[in-house]
């Protein structure tokens, strides 16, 4: 079988090509994964942030339908607060999540402290037990949630609502909050602790001055995952609320069903969305300039 | 390293006690009663719930439910694969930023985002209104069974996205051209090294998607327009009825889809270092 | 005249804006155990990674047998690779590891690589007739054996079904070589594999790998920055600065020979001095004319001296060129490590026998172990 020689002009030498060593040049194949690669990653955007899109488009939609496009407005972003009942369960949803989101992020962390200390055994077992409410489908949690509370109802007759939805919260919450924390403190130098001890600190100054410096990046992480979990939950809360307690998830359910739903809520989701991107372009700009700095 | 500190984790074991261990005790015994609502006084011990297992509402909904978990898992594992993949071929290593778009559409409201999707469905939407489309005479998906697909895919794919990419990250880049190196082609290597060394990361991700998918109610409700019906549905109506017996044995079958999740989880991802 | 094996010609690489290796040429011979010597970030590693495919050349051709393989896939490359932390594959247990470059081949080339003739004779002898199928299952026991073969050939017999994880440094780097060997490459490349292993170990494997080389007649070109790992094994060294080759010939001609002051501190311990070459085999340098070999040098050129520890003779005063103050004098085994000065320059000495500290002693050196360097413009 002939074959085209190429000859290097460097060199004077032939040119190696891949068939003499038994190999296809899979230039075109490569190029056609490329494009379907592209096209995915492309298609997964859309699929991300097609609802925000269309959510955003209802908000500034003077018409309030949610088939008919009919002008430009802001109108609906300062109808939020008119809206009794949306603007009711919206500050029901920043209570319960920023509640139980504090409450979480400071108990999470002593218990990871403590897991941290404590022996194997107890160890595992905690750990085990502490997958079920991030593992277990949301229905079930809620209902496990609501038997529990229901059974309280004797001696608490009116339990549900705010003290229920927010013990809900920080049970499914902590163990985000524990299983960011729990690496970082694997992290730190096991003679730090000792050395401070060592040095006549005392334990509380210790963790004060010595863990939590070190353990604060997977704090915050925690406390992220933990408000971003408590602040979209939806099944959760639906089960273990009563007495017209409604968060924003809750509220929006039930107006679903009802079909009124109103744009002002369109609006209100828009700026979270723009609040929320604001804040972690912001985070994200102060870490890359962290990282240079640690560079330098 | 065995200090005063190991104290704090004693509250939370009992409260982890009380909150998941003792409900889900409790919900086995509920299965064998029947009861008005949580009245123990006319209490009766039977086994006549679990002829609701053999409803056939009850093995529609299953079936259901399995059905579009399983498609919906099986799409989410082929588009989060390619894009984690992506991401982590391209020079983009800024992960940082990776979860931020991931994670940012969390932060739109699940029921708001799918009322949305259902909206845009219709044969008579905001997107044909804006492009002044001619409203086409077909019928929109809302209330199909894809409909209920795409719906699952929208909200759980990023689930499915981090747990890869977490796992993809952790290959040694070494390891590739060291297979390379052997003589190995560059797809022979994907199959050989990181297909195998990443999976782990798909078996979280699958599970992270497929237990809300089949678990969850909200979609179901609002883009099956009631057409069709998942086994998270009918144990919403139960307890919505006060039958907390009925809807307990169903949470129980639920549940028990969940251990062997849970199970498969550590057997393939020993340390759990791609659940978070 | 030995056969050229690889050539690296003209070659150029940036990461950036900085150079990594600059316009390299070189020539590896078959059979021969080359190491590229240099401290961290002076491109020799570069170089070993465009030498198996996984960077590109910005200029140059990198040429073997013959052929300019600028464009070949690492994976077409007739050469393997020991990797620095071995990058065994975690999944697969060590004989799948073993075999793993012949796993992924096909079956057209297992038939190459084993012998047509051998493997359908077998097939012909065990089945009674040839088919495509057949001939796959003989070719997966071949590699099985083969695989077999390569790990009795690293010494780790009864170890084929252990995890990897479960490996020790030295058995890890075992089995990186069995799987990089079982492939036959013509080039086998060796990127600081000894670099996590501890001293012992790494002796014990300098002696094996030099004695693998031989009994396999396959090229080693390895990469380390420990002159001493260099000239145990080496035939020739490279040694490497930032990406230029500074020196290229066998250990005894760098030692003895060293190009510039870089090789000269890089090798071994040396004393260098500022001298003057004043011709007809004479060199003038701390105050005194010495005799020396005959050197390219001009009249009155400033030229770099070299003179290890060891090639000093500690004299009687009075019949020594130079006087120097004992500074220390420390047992290192065989010798004494003297040190002693010259005004406010500071010499290092090998002697056999101890000396007073703060006594003057008196030093001469051969004329032959004067060795001379030309001055680098840079310094």
């Amino acid at each position: 079988m002939e074959r085209k020689v190429k000859i290097s002009p460097l060199s004077g030498k032939e040119i190696a090509t891949m068939a003499e060593y038994g190999y296809h040049n899979f230039a075109i194949l490569k190029k056609i994964l490329k494009i379907i690669g592209i096209i995915t990653v492309i298609l997964v955007a859309i699929i991300l942030y097609l609802s925000i899109i269309i959510i955003f488009i209802y908000s500034v939609n003077s018409s309030g339908s949610t088939t008919e496009f009919k002008s430009f407005t802001f109108k609906w972003y300062f109808k939020i607060t008119e809206h009794r009942m949306l603007f009711k369960s919206i500050i029901n949803t920043f209570v319960v999540s920023i509640t139980a989101t504090l409450i979480s992020t400071f108990l999470g962390t002593l218990i990871a402290i403590g897991v941290f200390n404590s022996n194997l055994k107890r160890r595992k077992r905690i750990m085990l037990l502490n997958n079920i409410p991030l593992l277990n489908a949301d229905i079930v949690t809620g209902i496990s949630l609501m038997l529990i509370f229901s059974l309280l109802l004797k001696i608490f007759p009116y339990i549900f609502g705010f003290p229920t939805l927010l013990i809900a919260h920080v049970y499914f919450t902590l163990p985000y909050v524990i299983l960011n924390v729990l690496p970082k403190l694997s992290d730190i130098d096991p003679n730090l602790m000792d050395a401070a001890l060592d040095l006549g600190v005392k334990p509380r100054k210790a963790l004060f001055k010595v863990i939590l410096p070190a353990i604060r990046n997977g704090v915050l992480s925690g406390m992220l995952m933990a408000f971003t979990m408590s602040f979209d939950d939806f099944v959760i809360s639906y089960f273990t609320t009563g007495n017209g307690f409604d968060n924003l998830s809750i509220w929006i359910y039930g107006s679903i069903g009802r079909k009124d739903l109103t744009p002002a809520v369109y609006a209100f989701n828009s700026i979270v969305i723009f609040g929320a991107m604001l804040i972690l372009l912001f985070a994200n700009i102060i870490s890359i300039k962290n990282q240079k700095r640690k560079i330098k | 390293m065995n200090n005063r500190f190991h104290k704090m984790a004693i509250p939370y074991l009992i409260w982890l006690y009380a909150l998941a261990l003792i409900p889900t005790i409790f919900m086995f015994f509920l299965i064998f009663f029947d009861m008005e609502g949580l009245d123990f006084d006319e209490i009766k011990i039977t086994l006549k719930n679990f002829a609701q297992l053999t409803e056939s509402s009850t093995l529609i909904a299953l079936w259901n439910s399995i059905k579009y978990a399983f498609l919906s898992t099986i799409i989410c594992i082929i588009l989060g694969y390619i894009t984690a993949y992506f991401l982590y071929k391209s020079h983009f290593k800024n992960k940082f930023l990776i979860l931020t778009i991931l994670i940012l559409p969390m932060w739109s409201n699940l029921l708001l985002r799918t009322q949305a999707l259902a909206s845009i469905m219709e044969p008579h939407n905001i997107i044909t209104s804006l492009l002044h489309l001619n409203p086409n005479t077909q019928e929109g998906l809302a209330g199909k069974g894809i409909a209920v697909v795409i719906g699952l895919v929208f909200t759980y794919l990023p689930f499915m996205i981090l747990p890869i990419y977490t796992a993809l990250e952790k290959i040694e880049p070494m390891l590739e051209e060291a297979s390379l190196d052997l003589g190995t082609t560059e797809f022979k290597t994907f199959f050989r090294v990181t297909l195998p060394l990443s999976f782990k990361g798909i078996v979280t991700g699958s599970v992270m998607v497929f237990l809300p998918c089949m678990s969850g109610f909200a979609i179901p409700e609002i883009l099956g327009k009631g057409n069709i019906v998942m086994i998270g549905n009918i144990i919403e109506q139960f307890f919505k009825n006060m039958n907390y017996n009925i809807g307990s044995l169903l949470a129980i079958v639920i549940l028990l889809l969940i251990l062997v999740s849970i199970a498969l989880v550590n057997k393939f991802d020993k340390e759990g270092e791609t659940i978070l | 005249m030995k056969k050229v094996l690889i050539e690296l010609k003209q070659i150029t690489k940036k990461f950036d804006d900085e150079i990594a290796v600059n316009n390299i040429n070189l020539q590896i011979y078959e059979n021969e155990f080359l190491t590229i010597l240099g401290p961290s970030g002076c491109g020799k590693t570069t170089t070993l990674r465009m030498i198996a495919g996984f960077v590109k050349p910005d200029s140059g051709e990198i040429i073997i047998n013959d052929k300019v393989v600028n464009d070949l896939e690492p994976y077409a490359r007739p050469v393997n690779t020991v990797f620095q932390r071995y990058a065994l594959f975690p999944h697969l247990n060590v004989i799948k590891n073993i075999s793993f470059g012949l796993d992924n081949r096909n079956d057209d080339y297992l038939l190459n690589f084993f012998g047509k003739e051998k493997i359908y004779q077998i097939c012909e002898e065990k089945y009674q007739k040839v088919s495509k199928y057949k001939l796959h299952k003989i070719l997966k026991e071949k590699i099985k054996e083969e695989a077999m073969r390569a790990l009795k050939a690293v010494k780790l017999e009864g170890y084929e079904n252990r995890k990897i994880n479960a490996l020790s440094g030295g058995q890890m780097q075992r089995v990186a070589l069995a799987r990089a060997l079982i492939n036959r490459p013509q080039i086998l490349l060796l990127d600081e594999p000894m670099a996590a292993l501890d001293l012992k170990l790494r002796q014990d494997m300098q002696y094996e790998l030099k004695d693998m080389q031989k009994r396999l007649g396959i090229t080693f070109i390895f990469i380390t920055h420990d002159q001493e790992e260099a000239m145990t094994m080496s035939d020739r060294i490279v040694v490497m600065n930032k990406g230029v080759i500074q020196q290229l010939g066998t250990p005894k001609d760098i030692y003895n020979e060293p190009i510039n002051r870089f090789v000269a501190n890089f090798i071994g311990e040396s004393n260098i001095f500022r001298g003057v070459y004043n011709g007809n085999q004479q060199v003038s340098f701390l105050g005194n004319v010495f005799n020396c070999d005959n050197y390219p040098f001009a009249k009155n050129e400033t030229v770099d001296v070299v003179i290890r520890p060891e090639d000093w003779d500690v004299v009687p005063v009075e019949k020594a060129k130079i006087l120097a103050k004992v500074t220390s004098s420390i047992f290192k085994g065989v010798h004494y490590e003297i040190c002693a000065m010259i005004q406010d320059l500071e010499l290092v000495i090998h002697n056999y026998e101890d000396v007073e500290i703060g006594s003057t002693i008196g030093l001469n050196v051969d004329p032959y172990e004067i060795h001379l360097m030309k001055v680098e413009d840079n310094e």
